[in-house]
């Protein structure tokens, strides 16, 4: 490991219109590190994603990745470098097959490696990355489904293949935007083991908007609590859980003054 | 599923079902080259702008079926061709008739490439669509006051080429030689289009048109693949054009309006926008309802009208839409495998 943190942010601020949703929000993510970012709704969590991804721009602050100032950097550049995204409701190419929605973002990765494509006048996909497609369907459980259109699949193997495309690109962070919004219990601790057996796996790093506990503890080592677009508690998950100014957020102040 | 997504590349459609469907093709393609002697000349004249229709309606459909984008003013890429090609033959601009093609071609595709670059984060939606609609009306109201254009007349008399390869001369003035010369060009640009889709071109289009942001968040510089797609589909439009200049041998004023724009969309939304081969069907059954209606005026809109209707409310996916519903229940699967 270098001394470069993989990713950070330095007072990031973001604006809709005059209204501001973040209001200088600083964070560091090491290489293969897992900081969860909490706070109820409307705390600026997916905000702070989207400039994280770049699909939003910020009136100032700064993004590195791999040290490298990206702040400017459109967000299919920033995933050419190595930052993965899911979003909250999943979203794959709906009317193609689960594997060709694979091997779109696969050939989409040659492209931005500069990897040339051998043989380029055949119209099909290279037999290679047929293969390599099918094999991270199978990583992630939905080999079977291969054939079925993205459309016709279930919620939550849908989230298995959004996972898939933001493999297919070798991600050095992967960036989950509630990975477990809206499934059953049982399936959530299916993505649970999913993403934690990636992250052995390949070493990626994660960060992620949660709101079920459990989830969270089970992946992150850090969290950071953000409450009306700022920063009011970060730290390892143990210390966060006993903030007193979480708690009040989570509980309403009186509340937990009551229980006291 | 539709016949867009990747079932041929994925071999999901047995070999049976692609030879079958090829002999069809070969088929097809002889019995166009020898239409010139089974049917009369008019209905020669009627096959031949089918052709040039489909060409067209495959172009406007590369935009909507297979990247999502809709231009309503698709007849303008059509009139660059056709005016180019019209005043090249007519005027003599010692360029051999291929180069003029290829000419013709590549001027729709640096119209687009400007409409795209000026245009470049907003080549979506209605945006595009009422751009596209004024740049062509502007463009009727410049040749209608350009002279060498032949303003309201049209630009008439245009004479039939003849190809020079330097070893040997193709002459296309007599008879049904255009004619011939017209499907071969068809079957090579119909075959470039159809690799366009179906390479990784078509995929990167096809992600793009399913879902930008996530196309985005697999690296795809989205805004750039518009652009291409947009430059392919507006260069085969006035291929479409400039083919039809030397078949009619006119190119008037009535090929630049809104309603010329239409066609290309109607042909696609009747055969059926989720198939390569939906607009090329869509051509071929629109030429056959208003040549079997042209004896009665103003039935033939009508007519055309009402099928619309039919398609749109009954048929969103088109004729072809149809038939493949139609063959997967009565190979008894109900509904996808």
């Amino acid at each position: 490991m270098t001394g470069t943190p993989l990713l950070t942010a330095t007072d990031l601020r973001v604006s809709y219109g005059a209204f501001e949703v973040i209001k200088g929000v600083s964070l560091s993510v090491d290489a293969g590190d897992a900081l969860a970012i909490i706070g109820p709704n409307g705390a600026g969590k997916s905000t702070l994603f989207k400039a994280l991804t770049g699909e939003i721009s910020c009136r100032s602050g700064e993004v590195r990745f791999l040290g490298k100032d990206v702040t400017a950097l459109p967000a299919h550049l920033r995933t050419a470098e190595g930052m993965g995204r899911t979003f909250q409701v999943s979203r794959v190419f709906l009317e193609l097959t689960a594997l060709a929605n694979v091997i779109v973002a696969l050939e989409s990765r040659q492209r931005c490696k500069k990897r040339g494509q051998g043989r380029w006048w055949r119209a099909a996909p290279e037999p290679a990355l047929v293969e390599e497609a099918g094999h991270l369907l199978s990583q992630l459980g939905i080999a079977h489904l291969r054939h079925e259109v993205a459309a016709t699949i279930s919620h939550g193997d849908r989230k298995r293949l959004e996972l898939a495309l933001a493999l297919a690109l070798d991600p050095l962070i992967l960036m989950l935007d509630e990975p477990t919004a809206g499934m059953a219990p049982a399936d959530r601790m299916h993505i649970v083991d999913l993403i934690l057996s990636i992250r052995a796996e390949k070493g990626v790093a994660v960060i992620m908007t949660e709101h079920d506990m459990d989830v969270i503890f089970s992946i992150s080592e850090r969290v950071m609590v953000l409450n009306y677009g700022e920063v009011i508690a970060a730290g390892t998950v143990d210390e966060v859980r006993n903030s007193q100014t979480v708690r009040e957020v989570y509980l309403g102040k009186d509340m937990y003054h009551a229980e006291g | 599923m539709s016949e867009a997504s990747l079932a041929a590349a994925e071999g999901r459609r047995s070999g049976t079902e692609t030879r079958l469907g090829l002999l069809c093709l070969a088929v097809l393609v002889v019995l166009l080259f020898l239409a010139p002697g089974l049917v009369n000349p008019g209905i020669l004249f009627v096959i031949g702008m089918t052709l040039i229709q489909a060409v067209f309606a495959l172009s406007w459909n590369l935009l909507f079926g297979f990247t999502g984008l809709a231009s309503f003013g698709h007849a303008g890429f059509f009139a660059i061709g056709a005016y180019f090609t019209g005043a090249a033959l007519r005027y003599d601009f010692h360029l051999p008739f291929l180069a003029v093609l290829a000419v013709a071609g590549l001027l729709g595709a640096l119209v687009a490439l400007a409409i795209g670059v000026v245009a470049l984060k907003r080549l979506t939606g209605i945006f595009l669509a009422v751009l596209t609609v004024a740049l062509t009306e502007a463009m009727a109201k410049i040749i209608g006051f350009s002279p060498a254009l032949g303003e309201q007349d049209g630009l008439g008399n245009i004479p039939r080429p003849v190809i020079d390869l330097g070893l040997f001369r193709i002459d296309l003035t007599h008879g049904d030689d255009y004619y011939r010369f017209l499907v071969v060009a068809t079957v090579l640009i119909v075959a470039a289009l159809w690799w366009v889709v179906h390479s990784r071109l078509g995929r990167t289009f096809r992600a793009i048109r399913e879902d930008a942001d996530r196309a985005r968040f697999v690296g795809i510089d989205v805004a750039r693949y518009r652009v291409i797609s947009f430059m392919i589909s507006g260069g085969t439009a006035a291929l479409a054009g400039a083919l039809s200049a030397p078949l009619t041998r006119i190119v008037t004023l009535d090929q630049v309006n809104w309603l010329a724009s239409t066609q290309p969309i109607l042909n696609s939304l009747l055969g059926g926008f989720t198939s390569f081969w939906g607009p090329i069907v869509g051509s071929a059954a629109f030429s056959t309802i208003n040549y079997f209606t042209r004896g009665f005026p103003g039935l033939s809109e009508i007519m055309v009208g009402g099928i619309l209707v039919v398609v749109i409310l009954v048929a969103p996916t088109g004729i072809l839409g149809l038939l493949g519903k139609l063959r997967r229940r009565a190979l008894g699967k109900g509904g996808r495998k």
